[in-house]
């Protein structure tokens, strides 16, 4: 540790924090000011915060020198874990000034799960809430959402050779590096993407009857795969047709930004090396559907319109692991919701705003599964998994075991200390899924259209926790929990 | 055996020997219920006459099979074959093995009565059986001696009696002991595998002795060492261990304890090599863990309002028996309304991990449990250090990456193989808790715990419907042949030849 | 001295030239003829081409004859088959050089007696307790324990702002009457003097300091040194020598070993518990910065390469890692490397060396120790009965030009000498001498 403490690695740390924090500041401004359109009342002190906040960003931007990344190699670390802390953290601000959500844990809670694009909440009734925090809300989810692609994009290249597989970006022979030819390009087409989905599916929900206000909530909460909601019961009570839209969003948002760039500049050629992904991801995501639409039409007696649409939309609602609903989903046949759940751990494509393991992960993970099953019938076959016709490098098979392994221990981690805080072992379980994939509802009271409102203080920490270890792939929080990183260099 | 028909063995698929070996099992498995008949004879139960019948058949399917079909067998074993074999073993025997309870009226449907079997097989000790003391003491008999049988393994059983198979012993043993990379305890597998017999019988007869000493009727003593020692967990009678004594309770928590031992470091006990023993790794993270549990449980239970010394028995009986999957279950336990909630968390965590590699008992094994934390943490600190070289080791020795590739793979398995089986439990309209219990209970074969009866005070086994009775039969086969067994069967290239 | 020396390169002409120095009479072994002729051709030996196996050679070498025979070829079983041989036919000692370390162990040392290997020496093992001691006394560039820690000798690096700097002898011992320790000799310019009471220290000059127990504290003052506590430390090199450092000092301290082999990256990895083994190569110092040399307090240079670790060490200590250690094989670069500002230069053909010489050295030598950089020695002497040194005080003694009696051991008393100390028998005497008069010194205390 008294290596960290020398001035350049504490200013290398400190001195990138301080434009995402000046950037928060002014969008809580922003957003109050478009709530004041909404009838809104000025918040004096969450202008103040907001602007007390912006000042020390910029005094962090402006008065610590920047430091040198390179010189230790846990700084990017430690850098991306300490950037959605304090973000989240100061993101609780409108929460607490306007007095909208009291507690600290809560409030945390709340602006976490938007942060990571995860849409738990904790709030009971969401229609009290003012159009600011509302706003918030919404952008909280926007802003995160497509942080996790600029971290990807950014800062993982940065952490150097073989380490890429760190959350999977690109994986296969063929990487990022060739579809684009800087990570600057990269940042830019993926911004594109997504400030073009969004201009368009604001105006697509406006023309499907949707006012303003709504039309751009629900898309800042839909396309980062968020899925916090402006109503009490979700997208339920929306236009069929807003919905399906909604829906394309969802889906959308599980695909990885690049190669949805590459496909509008008809770049096939780029297009080639992830098409496999995009098949499987749209595989699941049928497959989900189609579950969905049989049991909700066979077992829950639904007529084959509604079963079709209901089925469709949050069946990939929870591939995608956005978790917005289209109806309660808690009476649901909980057979349907375990097999829903266990479908959201899988998650999108890797690069996209969707949380789980990610679809990739889940191909090389079962490829390997075979493949060993395989070699125990002829042991001296040799067949690497492929992707994309590539062979898949060995490393990257490792780290997805890894990464899988990890999920599992951190899953089953939470869910004993759950237990222990008290939490009845169903909500336990649903909470734990929900949180660590970033899908949001989870099961029993938690579940559906119900809220984690009832948990205790401890558990919301917990969870909101959970919630910053599902974002960041697990790997990168659970390193910091090893002795060894801060003893050794 | 002539040049020409092994050459010709070698090429194709050598069902014979598998039949041979096969039927030779079955002669031994037929021997054995001579036991049960006798009891059946000398208790007068009624039951002597359909136990002969199931003795018999067992005996003519054996004499069909080591005989007739696998006539002029060619002692030549690969590795394809075992998994045959290991797949077709624990397929017929418990088959077999549930003749004696539908032919006694034991049980009313096959269903029943292959679960019965196949969690004697298997070791894992749920039961069917509603009214045991209705059940005739042969039947009961069988019942416990199956687990006795599973225990070693099966597999285990032909290594050591074919002493003409040679590589095909290794072969076998690689087949069914997916997980185990310790050394032979001789250059020889057939006589390692004896050495591990003796073991097995010395514990066997020790058990039984001291129980019979401490003053137990020798049917109730019987029956209970044989679900010790194989780490199963059938209860002889509805009274279950209610009229043992304190003594003869702290003898089974040691002999548990001793059942989710490694066998071959167990024979190192015997041999007195006491400092290899507590240099494995292993051995001290089970006894450690051991330790804190029943320490954890004990103050849990203590705060719960029992005296302090019953709350460290109950805690130690308990944990030995979770731990080495073993399932005894004290009546106090289960008749227990509120179960501290950190008894029964740390009681599903200690479930899941599971005994000790190379023991009787199922679980993860906490070897695997110990090559994936340490993989994952040099893993991570190869994040910090892209190009630092680290391997795992255990012992000192270094565990190649394959291997561990595989550990990673059956953990992937077992998770998929539990939620599989929660899926199916729920269907049945159990809460989703006890589901997850119930599953996760019968895949590492332990079998009956106090964790069922706190979701659900009056749960039984016979009320599920068939197809939850069968998922679990599925559960308790993959569990205790390490899963990769069982799936071969069903993967396609498998049935290629 | 009869001694035979079979070998097959560097150490054992090292061993051959400098020993023959000391007036003993060498016959060297050895298969290379050319490499043969050129020795003989510089030194006064007699040399024989063959193999050392062969108990034809070693007849001809007259073996049967001889009080040493020295066995330091490459390859340790030809070592141990050699000895035994030489033995067998009536060597009176052997010594066999050997590279697995797991042959010292003390129960084996029996084993090997019997079957004929007196001697066994290990260079990189005790290279490697070299690298140990340095790390563990940061102060001192080499340091020396003599009967048991009885008396210690260090040597120290005059830094700027020492308090002896521009001081001459007589000064010092007038000032500092009181301290347990005194300078024996100085290294400057690589030649090294025994000061006398005129002599004024410079910056830069190395000090041979012997010294009573406990009084490294005052020694530090004096020398303008500051202690540096090791905690985290560097091997580039996954040879021998690097690894049985790593496995002595992984215990106490973080260990980082780099070394460019990929397999005997990950042969190391099963041997090294706590030690962090890298893949990579230790010229590329961005690499070395990458993977946290500058947080390192030590860096330690092993590799193959004498060049490499010359450069790789300077480059640390411009970085400012505090201590750096190089191993350097060619003998010739040692004063240079020195010099140029490595704290500790490592040598195996002068270690193996100067074990060795303990079985040489007339009169009952107990330890010794051949330093680096000088030719110099330090003996540690029993004082035999009826020995000529005895009968008079030390300044009546007339000790040759070019030694000097450093400390007296008496029972567990520590004496360091004045000129009217009066040594007694069975006395340890520690003496710093130059290999010209060794034999005569020798001679004096027989």
């Amino acid at each position: 540790m008294h290596t960290l403490s020398r001035p350049s690695k504490l200013s290398a740390l400190l001195h990138p924090i301080g434009l995402p924090l000046m950037g928060e500041g002014l969008l809580m401004v922003v957003c109050n000011i478009v709530g004041l359109l909404k009838g809104d009342a000025w918040e004096p002190s969450l202008l103040l915060c907001a602007c007390a906040l912006t000042a020390l960003g910029w005094s962090l931007n402006r008065f610590v020198p920047k430091g040198d990344m390179s010189t230790d190699r846990r700084l990017p670390y430690l850098l991306v874990t300490l950037l959605w802390l304090v973000v989240a953290l100061f993101g609780t601000i409108p929460f607490l000034t306007t007095g909208c959500i009291r507690s600290l844990p809560d409030a945390l809670f709340e602006s976490m799960s938007g942060f990571t694009s995860t849409g738990a909440t904790v709030v009971n009734d969401v229609e009290q809430l003012p159009a600011t925090i509302l706003l918030w809300r919404s952008a909280t989810q926007w802003v995160g959402g497509f942080g996790i692609i600029l971290i990807v994009l950014a800062v993982v290249p940065t952490l150097g050779i073989n380490k890429y597989s760190l959350y999977t970006a690109e994986a296969s022979g063929a990487d990022a590096a060739k579809s684009t030819n800087t990570t600057r390009d990269a940042v830019r087409h993926t911004l594109s993407v997504y400030l073009l989905l969004t201009f368009f599916f604001i105006t697509a929900l406006r023309l499907s009857g949707l006012h303003w206000w709504e039309a751009i909530n629900l898309t800042f909460t839909n396309i980062s795969s968020g899925g916090f909601s402006t109503h009490n019961d979700g997208l339920s009570s929306l236009p069929h047709a807003s919905q399906w839209l909604l829906g394309a969003a969802m889906l959308l948002s599980g695909i990885n930004f690049t190669l949805m760039y590459d496909i509008g500049r008809l770049r096939f050629r780029n297009i080639k090396n992830k098409l496999e992904q995009l098949r499987y991801y749209i595989a699941m995501s049928a497959c989900c559907i189609l579950l969905t639409v049989i049991t909700l039409h066979f077992h829950d007696g639904e007529t084959w319109p509604t079963a079709l649409r209901l089925g469709t939309l949050q069946g990939i609602s929870f591939i995608s692991t956005t978790g917005s609903l289209l109806t309660d989903t808690e009476q649901w046949w909980m057979p349907l919701l375990i097999v829903l759940m266990t479908l959201t751990l899988c998650g999108g494509m890797a690069g996209s705003t969707a949380g789980g393991l990610k679809t990739m992960r889940i191909v090389i993970l079962l490829r390997n599964v075979r493949n060993l099953l395989r070699g125990r019938l002829h042991p001296h076959a040799v067949s690497p998994i492929r992707l994309n016709g590539h062979p898949v490098a060995p490393h990257l098979i490792t780290n997805v075991m890894v990464i899988f392994f990890v999920y599992a221990f951190v899953m089953v981690a939470a869910a004993c200390l759950l237990l222990l805080m008290g939490v009845p072992a169903k909500e336990t379980i649903g909470a734990t899924i929900g949180c660590l994939t970033g899908y949001g509802p989870g099961l029993g009271s938690c579940g559906g259209l119900g809220n984690y409102a009832s948990m205790c203080g401890g558990a919301k920490l917990l969870l909101a926790f959970v919630m910053l270890m599902g974002r960041l792939e697990c790997l990168t929080i659970l390193l910091l929990f090893i002795p060894r990183f801060w003893t050794r260099r | 055996m002539s040049k020409r028909t092994a050459i010709s063995h070698i090429r194709t698929f050598n069902f014979r020997l598998i039949y041979k070996l096969l039927g030779s099992l079955l002669m031994w498995l037929s021997a054995a219920m001579i036991l049960p008949c006798a009891v059946s004879l000398v208790c007068h139960d009624g039951s002597q006459f359909e136990l002969s019948i199931s003795m018999l058949l067992m005996l003519a399917a054996g004499l069909f099979l080591h005989n007739i079909a696998g006539r002029g067998a060619a002692y030549e074993l690969h590795e394809k074959e075992s998994f045959w074999l290991t797949s077709l073993m624990w397929l017929l025997i418990p088959l077999l093995g549930a003749m004696p309870f539908v032919l006694s009226g034991s049980v009313n449907n096959f269903v029943d009565a292959l679960f019965e079997s196949v969690s004697g097989f298997t070791t894992t000790g749920s039961s069917i059986l509603t009214n045991l003391d209705e059940v005739p003491r042969g039947v009961i008999v069988w019942r416990s001696m199956t687990q006795w049988v599973g225990g070693l393994g099966l597999i285990m059983f032909i290594i050591a009696m074919q002493r003409r198979l040679h590589v095909g012993g290794t072969h076998l043993y690689g087949a069914e002991f997916s997980g185990t990379i310790q050394r032979k305890l001789n250059p020889h597998m057939t006589t390692s595998v004896s050495l591990m017999w003796r073991v097995y019988i010395a514990m066997t007869i020790g058990l039984l002795a001291i129980l019979l000493l401490t003053g137990n009727g020798f049917l109730n003593a019987f029956c209970i060492t044989m679900s010790a020692v194989s780490s199963g967990g059938f209860l002889p009678s509805s009274a279950g261990l209610s009229d043992f004594s304190t003594l003869s309770l702290g003898v089974l928590t040691v002999f548990m304890l001793f059942s989710g031992i490694n066998i071959a470091l167990l024979y190192k006990l015997f041999t007195g090599h006491f400092a290899d023993m507590w240099h494995d790794e292993e051995l001290r993270l089970y006894l450690i863990l051991f330790i804190c549990g029943a320490s954890a449980i004990a103050v849990s239970m203590y705060s719960a309002c029992i005296t302090l010394p019953s709350a460290i028995g109950r805690a130690c009986f308990h944990v030995a028996s979770t731990i080495s999957t073993c399932g005894l279950v004290l009546p106090a336990d289960t008749s227990m309304p509120t179960w501290p909630l950190l008894a029964a968390i740390i009681t599903l965590l200690f479930i899941v991990l599971g005994a000790s590699a190379g023991s009787t008992g199922g679980g993860l094994k906490l070897k695997r449990v110990m090559i994936l934390f340490r993989y994952v943490q040099n893993y991570l600190l190869s994040m910090v250090h892209p190009r630092a070289v680290a391997k795992v080791k255990i012992d000192g020795r270094v565990i190649s990456n394959e291997y561990i590739n595989k550990v990673f793979a059956f953990v992937f398995l077992y998770m998929a193989f539990a939620a599989g089986g929660t899926l199916l439990l729920t269907d049945s309209g159990q809460p989703l808790a006890s589901s997850i219990c119930l599953a996760l209970a019968n895949l590492s074969n332990l079998g009956p715990t106090p964790l069922i009866h706190i979701a659900d005070p009056t749960f039984c086994y016979t009320a599920l419907p068939t197809l939850s009775k069968c998922g679990l039969i599925v559960l308790m086969l993959a569990g205790r042949i390490e899963i990769f067994a069982l799936i071969a069967i069903f993967s396609p290239a498998y049935w290629k030849r | 001295m009869k001694i035979i020396i079979a070998g097959d390169g560097e150490v054992g002409f090292y061993l051959a030239k400098s020993l023959s120095e000391l007036n003993h009479e060498i016959t060297v072994v050895d298969p290379h003829d050319e490499l043969l002729k050129k020795l003989e051709s510089e030194t006064d030996l007699l040399t024989i081409t063959g193999d050392s196996t062969s108990p034809k050679t070693l007849a001809e070498a007259n073996v049967d004859n001889c009080d040493l025979f020295l066995s330091v070829l490459h390859d340790e079983s030809i070592n141990l088959v050699t000895c035994i041989l030489a033995k067998k036919l009536k060597a009176r000692k052997t010594v066999a050089r050997i590279s697995n370390a797991e042959l010292l162990q003390p129960k084996h040392r029996e084993m090997f007696r019997d079957l004929g290997v007196d001697e066994m020496v290990c260079p990189e093992r005790i290279a490697a307790k070299e690298i140990t001691n340095l790390l563990s006394n940061t102060v001192a560039t080499e340091f020396f324990d003599f009967s048991g820690g009885l008396l210690t000798m260090y040597l120290i690096r005059l830094e700027e702002g020492s308090e002896v700097i521009s001081r001459s002898v007589k000064d010092l011992l007038a000032t500092y009457s009181t301290m347990h320790a005194r300078i024996v000799a100085v290294l400057r310019d690589s030649e090294t003097i025994i000061p006398h009471s005129e002599f004024t220290f410079q910056v830069g000059d190395l000090a041979y300091i012997i010294s009573k127990p406990n009084q490294l504290d005052a020694i530090k003052k004096l020398a303008g040194k500051r202690d540096v506590k090791i905690r985290n430390a560097m091997i580039a090199g996954g040879g021998r020598i690097g690894r049985y450092a790593a496995q002595t000092l992984e215990d106490n301290m973080h260990i980082t070993l780099v070394d460019a082999d990929h397999t005997r990256c990950e042969e190391l990895t099963e041997l090294l518990n706590h030690t962090l083994v890298i893949n990579g190569d230790a010229t590329d110092i961005e690499m070395l910065k990458d993977e946290g040399l500058l947080n390192n307090d030590a860096f330690i240079a092993v590799t193959n390469s004498s060049e490499t670790n010359v450069l790789t060490c300077l480059h640390a200590r411009k970085l400012g890692i505090k201590r750096t250690i190089a191993l350097v094989e060619n003998t010739g670069f040692i004063n240079i490397s020195q010099n140029i500002g490595i704290d500790t230069i490592i040598n195996k053909k002068l270690i193996t060396a100067s074990y060795i010489a303990r079985f040489i050295v007339k009169g009952d030598a107990v330890s010794s120790k051949w330093l680096s950089g000088t030719n110099a020695e330090l003996i540690e002497f029993l004082v035999g009965r009826r020995s000529a040194a005895t009968r008079h005080s030390i300044k009546d003694l007339h000790l040759p030009d070019g030694a000097t009696i450093g400390g007296i051991i008496r029972g567990n008393e520590t004496i360091l000498p004045s000129r009217d100390t009066q040594l007694q028998e069975n006395d340890r005497v520690v003496v710093f001498t130059l290999p010209k008069v060794m034999d005569r010194v020798g001679r004096l205390f027989d």
